[in-house]
């Protein structure tokens, strides 16, 4: 098990290697520069030798002159000490904006799948135990809709009936101002409750409710959980537990603990898309995570940004199959989680 | 018809001059088990130093249980598989000597194997089916095709309004039928059968064994049986041999079968057998029911 | 009759959608005693089997009668059902790798189906599992408890689904094809410790099967089922020393016999897939006695002592 996820933790090193030459050099060869950028103010009273000046002190210290490569070993070098560098626009470390945006995206992530496995569930099993009823129709149907619809536009949407003409919802944000959170594990929803600030929980939760139906409305789950459930329901054990006198309800509790490892390992497939999901919907929601910040890093050619952001995703990304790997061999006894990955 | 394949009568004629049709010496093959990761993989041998011979028109069966290793010969003399070591000799010919090996050895060697729902391409029609290894060996001018494939399905006893019907259209036995005329269609030497009835119902098997009877008869056909059913085995083949766990143990007339087995695994797999007479009971070790006689039903 | 029976099965019929599996099967199993339920693939031996323990899916359509210890079964309420599976029939399953629960221990397995574990507590149901397991001739009981079915071997699975079909102290076993998927000498040891352990306990054992072999070499009594229907009952003896109807001797005659050089004899044909109300012989398409009589109507079964055949022209009784 230890060397197991050893040598999992050493493909992601290389993973991430990898990573970071791509985004790296990508976003360089994006057009448009971040000293562009910075100063092209278009102040008519600075001199054209001072804004050189400006320009070479500022490339200068945001380790953005010298050849592109040699730019590169710098990073890597910075990385390796656990420094992601500083935003060029914000004046603010890298390592300090992530861990301001990270709790607030991981709430999101959190809230968006319960949303999506309290509709999965019920509408799978149903699915699954009434093959091809309304139920099961209407299941499949929705999780096809929400699977069709691009997230972005039913955001929008939500925000419109929900926010716009029936004003129950925030438009946008993570929480009111005003608010007073004291911050003691830096998730904001976990710290509402901890210090007992309902108010606060109650402004989170409201901001958190449209952008969190967006990411879990999509029902992801209802078809593998009924599909695994499908195939294990025609399985001879199941048979075999009835012809031995087993109540129906304890069939159907070993039904759904039999279906649980597909639906956990399709599951940890897909949790790199639903990262990437959140950062279209925190731009639409204007909720100031680590989507919403990256976005506007990409925006503002802000390298360090983009760079921290991204490998800070693939960690997380790795560390969840990781975790998923880990979680089925102890669903599963079959699986050995010890064999070469 | 037209003989497609070499003719039966002349085989005795220079009986000692032929090589035998199908000849493995020495043959082995092993496979690895276990993880590579943790240094414990090891090599099992699935075929251990076999050596056999089948005169052409004759068949040899080969018994055994699951993991014998008579499926994995079955592979080898196909060249479904390569041979650690060993040759395998088609009219005394190596046939792993020189490139031209494949597409000739594939015409002479045709294997059919024990599920024909699997085997068959369930998209391509019985004509297609069987018309594919005539055309890609080059073995009938383009128009004469049709009637070759005609001529084949009435052969393997098919109505002729088969052929433009797709396999899923037909029993179990019927597409067994068509497996075989696919693998005659390209005019082999060797047939390898490999399990050819087990799949089969019972009332099935004896149509397609005595299909087979026939088709040597007819062309002079050799054939090598895999199977299980020692019943089948003896009635059916001119020669037997015995495997377990990689190795003959024991070969001879299929009298080493009924009367006479002389390796105490032979005398196992026989005395195993159940043998459709309730008067031969001896030998299984069933304690007699207790309340058993026969009743008013 | 002698006493009671044990199963009666009474005009037994199965359908799903149009497609008529099982169109009248009548039978009785007598306590103690091992009955031979043989036919080939489609002949309605597994519906049937099915349909006695109320394990047929929702969609199949079910009538006749099935009474175990004159208790109507057909129609019965779940816990009438549960009742009987959980103390009288006990099932056991062909393939013992699919019978078992992939993810949970063969001890959790067994102790959650012991009848009584609520009020002997789990841990008198663990060793009622356990002594089970050396019952089916387990040499390590308490490690095969710990284990998870792909940890044992094939020969050791196939017992604990044995072990499992025991568990209730059953009067009756069904057995369905439990050996068909296995090599012979394996398949010899499971049925001399299905079949003596079953005598021990005085259960009876529906032996389902296609092999006439094994039919010969283990039952008392055999139904012979083809198209949905019992073509023919019989003592073991009785049926392969005489066999009346023209499909057991087919049949029969299309095996072959080690040491046996005659030609083989195939029926000619396939059995086909009955769709509606069975109106025919279903083997008259294939039969050599068949006249106008077998395809106008089903035949009536004719019982003579302690046999029973269902065919219009059942041959002589000399005929072997």
């Amino acid at each position: 098990m230890t060397k197991f996820v050893l040598k999992r933790l050493a493909h992601t090193v290389i993973v991430l290697l990898g990573v970071s030459v791509m985004v790296f050099f990508l976003i360089r060869y994006l057009p448009g520069d971040p000293v562009d950028l910075m100063f092209d103010g278009g102040d008519d009273e600075a001199t054209a030798e001072a804004i050189a000046a400006g320009r070479e002190a500022f490339a200068e210290g945001r380790g953005l002159s010298g050849s592109l490569p040699s730019q590169y070993f710098n990073f890597l070098g910075e990385i390796s000490r656990g420094d992601l560098g500083t935003s060029l626009f914000r004046n603010v470390s890298v390592t300090t904006l992530i861990r301001q945006t990270l709790p607030l995206t991981f709430q999101l992530a959190v809230a968006g799948q319960l949303v999506n496995m309290l509709l999965s569930f019920p509408l799978g099993m149903l699915g699954a135990a009434k093959q091809n009823s309304i139920w099961d129709r209407g299941g499949t149907a929705l999780a096809l809709i929400g699977t069709a619809m691009p997230n972005f536009w039913q955001g929008i949407m939500l925000i419109l009936v929900f926010a716009v003409w029936i004003p129950i919802f925030p438009v946008s944000g993570v929480m009111d101002l005003g608010i007073d959170l004291r911050e003691v594990t830096h998730i904001p929803v976990v710290d509402a409750v901890i210090t007992g600030n309902w108010a606060a929980l109650k402004s989170l939760m409201m901001h958190l409710a449209l952008p969190a139906i967006t990411l879990g409305a999509s029902a992801s789950l209802v078809r593998i959980l009924r599909s695994s459930l499908l195939e294990v329901k025609h399985q001879d054990f199941m048979d075999a537990y009835r012809a031995r006198g087993v109540r129906e309800r304890s069939v159907t509790l070993h039904m759904l603990r039999n279906a649980l490892p597909t639906t956990v390992v399709i599951f940890g497939i897909r949790l790199g898309t639903i990262i990437s999901g959140s950062v279209v919907i925190e731009t639409v929601f204007a909720y100031q995570g680590m989507g919403w910040l990256l976005i506007n890093g990409i925006n503002q050619r802000d390298y360090p940004l983009v760079q921290g952001i991204v490998l800070t995703f693939t960690v997380f990304t790795a560390l969840a199959s990781l975790l998923t790997d880990i979680v089925h061999g102890w669903l599963d006894p079959r699986v050995k989680v010890t064999s070469s990955a | 018809m037209t003989a497609p394949i070499p003719e039966a009568a002349d085989v005795a004629a220079d009986d000692t001059t032929r090589p035998p049709a199908l000849e493995l010496r020495h043959l082995t093959k092993s496979f690895k088990v276990g993880s590579e990761s943790f240094g414990r993989a090891s090599r099992v041998k699935a075929v251990d130093d076999v050596s056999l011979q089948i005169e052409s028109g004759t068949t040899l069966g080969l018994v055994g249980e699951s993991g014998s290793g008579k499926s994995t010969i079955a592979r080898l003399v196909c060249r479904l598989l390569t041979p650690d070591s060993g040759q395998v000799l088609v009219d005394g010919v190596d046939v792993a000597e020189g490139r031209r090996r494949s597409k000739a050895y594939a015409r002479k060697v045709q294997i059919v194997f024990q599920d024909p729902t699997a085997s068959l391409n369930p998209r391509w029609k019985v004509r297609r089916t069987i018309a594919e290894g005539i055309r890609a060996h080059k073995l009938r001018p383009r128009d004469e095709i049709d009637a070759r494939v005609r001529e084949l399905v009435d052969l393997v006893g098919l109505p002729e309004n088969s052929l433009d019907r797709y396999p899923h259209e037909f029993s179990g036995g019927q597409r067994q039928r068509i497996a075989i005329a696919r693998a005659l269609a390209v005019e082999p030497e060797v047939l390898v059968l490999d399990e050819p009835v087990s799949a089969l119902d019972v009332s099935i098997q004896a149509q397609i064994l005595v299909l087979l009877q026939n088709l040597q008869d007819l062309t002079g056909l050799t054939y090598l049986l895999i199977a299980h059913d020692l019943a089948v085995v003896q009635r059916f083949c001119d020669r037997v041999a015995v495997m377990r766990t990689g190795e003959i143990v024991e070969s001879g007339d299929p009298s080493i079968i009924h009367s006479n087995p002389q390796h105490p695994y032979t005398k196992a797999l026989v005395e195993a057998h159940p043998v459709p007479d309730p008067h031969r009971r001896g030998a299984w070790g069933i304690k007699s029911s207790t309340n058993g006689q026969g009743s008013v039903a | 009759m002698t006493a009671a029976p044990l199963l009666e099965v009474d005009r037994l019929g199965v359908r799903f959608g149009s497609v008529t599996a099982v169109s009248s099967v009548s039978f009785t199993v007598n306590v103690g005693e091992v009955f031979g339920v043989v036919g080939e693939s489609g002949a309605g031996k597994s519906a049937t089997a099915k349909a006695i323990i109320g394990l047929l899916p929702s969609t199949a359509k079910v009538r006749g009668s099935v009474k175990y210890t004159g208790e109507e079964l057909v129609g019965a309420d779940r816990a009438t059902l549960r009742r009987v599976r959980g103390g009288g029939i006990g099932y056991v399953f062909q393939d013992a790798l699919t019978a078992l629960d992939p993810v949970r221990r063969v001890g959790d397995q067994l102790v959650e189906a012991v009848p009584s574990r609520r009020e002997i507590g789990r841990k008198a149901a663990a060793e009622l599992a356990e002594s089970l397991l050396a019952e089916v001739q387990i040499k390590n009981p308490a490690r095969c408890m710990q284990s998870y079915p792909h940890q044992l071997s094939g020969g050791m699975r196939q017992r604990v689904v044995i072990a499992a079909a025991l568990i209730a102290d059953p009067e009756l076993i069904i057995a369905d094809e439990v050996t068909s998927a296995l090599d012979v000498t394996v398949q010899r040891r499971v049925l001399e410790l299905l079949l003596n352990v079953c005598a021990d306990r005085g259960a009876a054992v529906m032996m389902i099967t296609h092999d006439l072999g094994v039919v010969a070499q283990t039952c008392d009594r055999v139904a012979v089922l083809y198209g949905g229907i019992v073509a023919e009952q019989a003592d073991v003896f009785d049926l392969f020393d005489a066999p009346r109807h023209p499909y057991t001797q087919a049949l029969m005659a299309s095996m072959p016999h080690i040491g046996d050089d005659s030609p083989f004899v195939p029926i000619p044909g396939s059995a086909i897939q009955v769709v509606g109300e069975l109106t025919a012989c279903p083997f008259a398409p294939r039969c050599n006695h068949t006249t106008d009589e077998c395809r106008q109507s089903l035949p009536d079964i004719t019982n003579e002592g302690s046999r029973a055949v269902r065919c219009v022209h059942p041959l002589a009784e000399a005929v072997s």
